[in-house]
């Protein structure tokens, strides 16, 4: 128990701070919304000057010093209000998030499970089987994790989005096939237009599993369970799997439960590159309009499936790992 | 959402230049837009916004749904930016300024009303400008009112501290009448984002979701005959590179987007691929008139004899945009203001010529080829640029090649959006790169580009004369312009202000920005176009957009 209490008062602490960083930061970023707003509507029907005031008392800022802001803004966390967003004023930012996060969430989420299983089923047969040809594809799916990111899914879109019109340029979903709603005709556009960036994700993070995957594989291999699995004549499937995997993939599992609280944060090249309506792309727009409360939702989001994710893992050790348990 | 569309709509598409050409080859057949619509079509239409959208429709703060304004609510009077000087009826059928001019008298057109099928009276109007006058938050045209009066059912008069004669296009052009048997009830008219909105415009929101949303046709819109169109539905494709492919694969009506080498990639592939090109800002280099060395203006003057205009909007502009010289007039205006002095400064690239200015003003040439004064300072010059807006960067690029030779040490630096806006606003630059805005009149140009009441010191944030140049000839200019009607009086006024803009070069013109409006005539025709420009026919230029659509006529 009192090894829960510590880590909880930590968690609370890491939040706290947390939290107060992320109203921090985006005010340290220079320019200020009513100038980025004025200046952009100059582009089409330019506001006069004298507009400043009235945007100025819109969006709250201006005259409010930064501790009342302060105030205002952790006030405002306690009922889980986020402000208004300014981007898309007065739409509160909570409506902004919650229309965006379901994409990212389905998306990343469902791209990283697949790597995740992808990764640890093929790592574990490579390590099983060293020397196959099996082995060989290691380097090269570690090439692809070593390619940037945003070029490795440059270079897909333009061939499969433009060369071979395969798949669409950008999007979540073609509008003139079905509106959003748990229709089979949305949900398969929904689905064509994921396949691509989901694909630039497995591509790019499954060589990450798979290597640590067959390492964790050849060294449990020479663990004495293992001999003596094999020893008393136990079929080879059983062997792999039973006793070899599932010892082997107990770092992965951790791992794997971090990388579920960077679903969230790890999706804005994916979103840019793909024009993706999720969160990543929705922090994009938030940070060329200095949108502070859209940021500071968005970060919060963030950080709280980060955190929120460690602390599972943290449980789920003591669970799995009883020497975490006793300070050892 | 207007503003927000415009940076897209320009630049993403360059930094995609490599794929367009192959992204329109690739858009080789479609299914089309073809809707079973039997005589008045839903237009798809594509206003660059990318993201998603949100459910905002309230015509006071100045971030709402394109449609908002012009299409759901109407302004009193339409300002054609097309054409100089042309007011046209929209709520108001006539209007009348005072002697004085302080004072606005409209009458409204009597057949107007809501959607809901209530009357549009001079209690809505009264109640709209009340607003704005009551609670500075929802003043966004930042006018000073004094009084607002219902004179009849029909017609209210409007007050303001200052004359109206410069002012009109923000007081009847801009501001968007709205209900007052609705809005009276709204507890926050600034923070309601009116999910449902009640206007009196010729469509009227029909389904929404945060990626296309629908408008249609208004059944009981009070102009008879109005609109044709069944409606719009506004989509967004994420990027400039799928909306292209979108618009070549026949998916799309109308659109705003730049568009390099549009002939080639957009106007050749179908006879009905039409666009037209609507330049009404100046694209510019500011300099700093308070920071060394763009505070001289012999370095400003050299700059500007350099720089090969014709060679810049070949090489940075996709030939769209034509050379603009430093009247900062509008190509709309220059028949009826252009200074004929002004109006004669060659815009030819003329480096022997910049080579003396400099010469004579004392600056000699290092042993590194550089420029210095007598006090042995290099002539170096940052100029900033926002990232990625490529056709800005390349001109640049273009004019840092030219003045080279010169000895002009020119060096483009790229910053975020919201860096350049500060550092502009605050004078934390020597050069920009910017566009010089405007609106119906001259006025409003050269009041952003030199008005002494937009003047702040360095340090301060400056809502507009970012050169921070201020002359009392031009001071007593403006005064003038806003003080009359009399065009004898403002011919020379404009032209005192040209006179000035051309001596001094607080801003050094380069070229008029180009604005594309992509449509297509297969469904629907009467867009503006270059002999009858009735409106600007950009999709987000507002109430323009609702000007044009509700005279589109569906093809039989």
């Amino acid at each position: 128990m009192r090894y829960l209490g510590r880590k909880a008062a930590f968690y609370l602490v890491a939040v706290w701070a947390a939290l107060s960083l992320n109203f921090l930061l985006p005010r340290m970023m220079p320019g200020n919304p009513v100038d980025v707003i004025i200046a952009r509507t100059q582009n089409t029907t330019p506001l006069p000057p004298e507009a400043r005031r009235a945007l100025e008392l819109q969006f709250g800022i201006g005259g409010k010093s930064l501790w009342h802001q302060y105030l205002d803004y952790i006030g405002g966390l306690a009922h889980l209000d986020f402000g208004l967003s300014i981007t898309y004023f007065p739409t509160p930012v909570s409506t902004v998030v919650a229309q965006a996060l379901p994409w990212t969430v389905a998306l990343v989420g469902v791209a990283t499970a697949i790597s995740f299983t992808l990764g640890i089923g093929l790592g574990a047969l490579a390590g099983w089987r060293r020397g196959s040809w099996l082995d060989a594809v290691i380097p090269s799916a570690t090439f692809l994790a070593a390619v940037p990111y945003f070029w490795l899914a440059l270079v897909l879109l333009y061939l499969l989005g433009n060369i071979w019109p395969v798949f669409p340029l950008a999007g979540g979903y073609d509008d003139t096939v079905a509106s959003p709603g748990w229709s089979g005709a949305f949900i398969g556009t929904a689905v064509y237009h994921g396949v691509l960036p989901a694909l630039t994700i497995v591509l790019s993070s499954v060589a990450g599993w798979m290597l640590g995957m067959r390492n964790m594989m050849v060294s449990t291999m020479y663990e004495d369970y293992v001999l003596t699995a094999e020893a008393k004549g136990l079929r080879p499937r059983r062997v792999m799997l039973a006793y070899a995997a599932r010892n082997a993939v107990l770092p992965s599992v951790s791992g794997f439960a971090i990388s579920l609280g960077f679903v969230v944060a790890g999706s804005v090249v994916t979103e840019a590159v793909f024009s993706y309506p999720g969160v990543g792309f929705a922090l994009l727009q938030a940070v060329q309009n200095a949108d502070y409360p859209l940021m500071q939702a968005l970060f919060l989001v963030i950080t709280l499936t980060v955190l929120g994710a460690n602390f599972l893992v943290d449980l789920l050790y003591t669970v799995i790992d009883p020497r975490t348990r006793h300070g050892g | 959402m207007r503003f927000r569309t415009t940076l897209r709509r320009r630049r993403t598409a360059l930094a995609a230049a490599a794929i367009l050409a192959a992204a329109s080859l690739a858009a080789c057949s479609g299914s089309g837009t073809a809707k079973n619509d039997s005589g008045s079509p839903i237009l798809t239409v594509a206003n660059g916004q990318t993201g998603q959208f949100t459910r905002n429709f309230n015509p006071i703060p100045q971030t709402a749904n394109t449609p908002t304004y012009g299409m759901i609510y109407e302004p009193l009077l339409f300002f054609n930016q097309g054409k100089a000087g042309d007011i046209q009826p929209w709520l108001a059928t006539s209007y009348k300024l005072s002697a004085d001019g302080r004072t606005a008298t409209f009458q409204l057109d009597p057949r107007a009303k809501w959607s809901d099928g209530q009357p549009l009276t001079a209690e809505d109007v009264a109640y709209t400008y009340q607003l704005a006058k009551d609670d500075p938050k929802l003043n966004t045209g930042g006018l000073e009112y004094e009084a607002i009066k219902v004179l009849g059912a029909h017609e209210v008069s409007i007050t303001t501290k200052a004359p109206l004669y410069t002012e009109l296009w923000s007081l009847a052009g801009r501001t968007y009448i709205i209900p007052k048997h609705i809005w009276e009830k709204v507890k926050d008219p600034s923070t309601y984002q009116n999910p449902n909105p009640v206007g009196s415009g010729a469509f009227m929101l029909k389904s929404f979701s945060s990626q296309t949303y629908t408008v249609v046709k208004n059944p009981r819109y009070w102009q008879p005959g109005k609109p044709q169109i069944g409606g719009l539905r506004f989509v967004m494709y994420g990027n400039n590179t799928a909306t292209l492919t979108a618009l070549n694969a026949k998916k799309l009506d109308w659109a705003g987007l730049f568009v390099p080498q549009i002939e080639k990639v957009y106007a050749s592939k179908d006879p009905h691929n039409k666009y037209i090109n609507t330049p009404l800002f100046v694209t510019e280099l500011t300099a700093n008139t308070k920071a060394f060395p763009t505070d001289q203006a012999p370095v400003r003057k050299a700059i500007s004899l350099a720089v090969d205009r014709a060679q810049l909007n070949k090489l940075a502009f996709s030939g769209y945009s034509p050379p603009a010289g430093p009247s900062f007039l509008s190509q709309r205006d220059q028949g009826k203001y252009l200074d004929p002095e002004v109006g004669a400064v060659s815009l030819k690239a003329d480096a022997a010529g910049a080579a003396q200015v400099l010469a004579d003003a004392g600056w000699k040439k290092g042993s590194d080829g550089i420029l210095r004064d007598g006090q042995g300072r290099k002539l170096t010059i940052t100029a900033k640029v926002v990232t990625g807006w490529s056709d800005f960067i390349n001109a640049l690029q273009v004019i840092q090649q030219e003045l080279k030779p010169i000895g002009i040490d020119f060096q483009p630096q790229e910053v975020s959006y919201a860096s350049l806006t500060a550092d502009r606003n605050n004078g934390k630059f020597q050069m920009l790169i910017d566009n010089a805005y405007g609106g119906p009149q001259p006025y409003q140009m050269f009041k952003y580009l030199f008005s002494k009441k937009l003047y702040r010191p360095v340090g301060e944030n400056a809502p507009g004369n970012y050169a921070r140049f201020t002359d009392p000839a031009i001071d007593t200019a403006l005064e003038t312009i806003e003080s009359t009607n009399d065009e004898a009086k403002l011919k020379p006024a404009y032209a005192a202000i040209q006179k000035v803009s051309a001596a001094q070069l607080p801003y050094i013109p380069l070229v008029y920005a180009s604005s594309l409006t992509e449509y297509r005539d297969t469904r629907v025709t009467g867009f503006p176009t270059a002999d009858n420009l009735y409106a600007i026919p950009e999709i987000w230029q507002a109430p323009d957009s609702g000007y044009v659509a509700m005279r589109l006529k569906p093809v039989k």
